[in-house]
């Protein structure tokens, strides 16, 4: 559906440098520090920022899409959104004319579902309104693809808890995508099909969501037993009060040799502190 | 380029209440003297800066990010711009420039002029706007709002003075009579949308959102 390759982007104090995919039928989730280069990320892979590298979206160069390409993919963007100066009303004559497949009682219905009013210029919703409309217009044309940087950014937990079983329910059509991202790992947890952690503009960590949380783990030992611990699984270590944090992938190999090391759960959260926080061997 | 010039026009419209004072404060400006030149230099500036707002709206609050992310292309972004800037500003000078010589006839009917006197005047009026948009509209887009204002003045004064050097505009009417002038300035400003135009698609092909 879309793929960076080597995608790279220079700026004065930053730079991505990033290969990444969406794949047919997959919720891909991105995770990574506020000024990782997630919303970079996300704008290299729309075409809003010029890059170097290869992006193709739908199986075609960036620089060969076209509007009726465009139609096919849904987009939340955490910084930029519909003209303030507009009315909900307004959109829906609106979002008729750039859609063919504008689903006109959808959209209106999951407005007054959420709440969003049709008179009101949008500059005057609050940040969750404004987010809620977005995602309602996204997913109200048949996009085969949802681009969303953090969707659920200033909802309250029944919005986010609502949102994310709509994009479930996106997700029941075969061959559509979603790639999204969230500062709440839990969102990512409950829906990604795989994540990408980035961190310094570069991808540290992908991994399917499953594997992640079943096979990974986070040991934690003393002083005495990190000398004994064999170090060929660990991917990142970290020094502690009590001795260390060491993170794994193996961690059915750690429970049958080491049964007296406690163990942490694989999370999207404490994978990621590790990752970024932690030493490599 | 339908959706964004609905949008456009969704824009304009919600500013009902400026659009109603504009044709007020002009019926202000020549009502009470009858000159008609002084409405449409009055209609000349007005109806520039009203075409090229819907940029600002867009710009708003990085809006160009989400813009571009929908169906639309920059340069079909960039063309809507044009036609929507030309279009809305002919309706503008019509509509305003029409009831401004309807109040005239009215109040002061010595003063009103032959209806081709007011055509003409039109005609230069509109001659001038598109003379305005083919500098707002790229200078609108590479610089922003903030940034436009200090710069369009600056060129404006810089304009104005080399024409007041040479007296370009004299020299040019005396040569022509009125039908080739109005041709001559529409070959000339249909050169010089060309070039705002292409300098335009360039800037936005360019820009990072």
């Amino acid at each position: 559906m879309l793929r960076l390759e080597n995608v790279r982007k220079q700026y004065k104090d930053f730079e991505l440098d990033i290969t990444m995919e969406v794949k047919p039928g997959y919720v891909t989730g991105l995770i990574g520090r506020n000024g990782a280069g997630k919303t970079t990320a996300f704008k290299a892979g729309l075409g809003l920022i010029r890059t170097e590298g290869e992006i193709t979206l739908f199986g075609k160069p960036l620089e060969k899409i076209t509007p009726a390409d465009r139609e096919k993919t849904g987009v939340v963007l955490s910084d930029s959104g519909f003209s303030g100066y507009l009315k909900v009303k307004d959109l829906v004559v609106i979002l008729r004319n750039f859609y063919h497949e504008f689903d006109e009682e959808y959209f209106k219905g999951k407005c007054k579902e959420f709440d969003i009013p049709f008179d009101k210029q949008i500059r005057e919703f609050s940040t969750g309104m404004k987010r809620r409309l977005q995602v309602v217009a996204a997913l109200s044309h048949n996009a085969k693809l949802l681009i969303m940087d953090e969707p659920t950014a200033g909802l309250d937990v029944i919005a986010r808890d609502e949102l994310l079983t709509m994009l479930r329910e996106y997700m029941e059509t075969e061959g559509r995508s979603v790639l999204l991202s969230s500062h709440i790992s839990g969102d990512l947890e409950g829906i990604c099909d795989d994540i990408y952690m980035i961190d310094d503009g570069k991808v540290v960590l992908h991994e399917e969501t499953d594997t992640l949380l079943d096979e990974y783990c986070i040991l934690k030992v003393t002083k005495e037993q990190y000398e004994t611990l064999d170090k060929s699984f660990i991917l990142r270590q970290r020094k502690e009060e009590f001795g260390f944090s060491c993170l794994t992938n193996e961690k059915q190999f750690y429970l049958e040799n080491y049964p007296d090391v406690v163990m942490e759960k694989g999370s999207v959260d404490g994978v990621m502190t590790m990752m970024i926080r932690g030493d490599g061997r | 380029m339908k959706g964004l010039f609905i949008k456009d026009m969704k824009l304009m419209l919600g500013q009902i209440a400026f659009l109603i004072i504009i044709p007020v404060v002009g019926a202000l400006i020549v009502g009470p003297t009858g000159q008609l030149d002084m409405g449409f230099g009055y209609i000349t500036s007005v109806s520039g800066i009203l075409a090229v707002t819907t940029i600002n709206y867009d710009s708003y609050d990085n809006g160009y990010a989400f813009l571009f992310a929908l169906p639309v292309s920059r340069r079909g972004y960039v063309k809507e711009k044009y036609v929507f800037a030309l279009i809305s500003s002919a309706v503008f000078v019509l509509v305003v420039g029409g009831f401004l010589w309807l109040l005239v006839t009215v109040v002061h009917p010595g003063n009103g002029g032959r209806f081709t006197e007011f055509a003409e005047g039109m005609w230069s009026s509109y001659m001038i706007v598109l003379s305005v948009l083919s500098l707002m509209i790229p200078v609108f887009l590479e610089f922003g709002a903030e940034k436009s204002r200090y710069i369009i003045l600056i060129i404006f004064g810089v304009f104005m003075a080399v024409m007041a050097a040479v007296s370009i505009g004299e020299t040019f009417s005396s040569f022509l009579d009125a039908g080739i002038k109005g041709v001559a300035l529409l070959g000339l400003n249909a050169a010089f949308l060309a070039g705002s135009y292409a300098a335009s698609c360039s800037i936005m092909e360019n820009k990072d959102f």
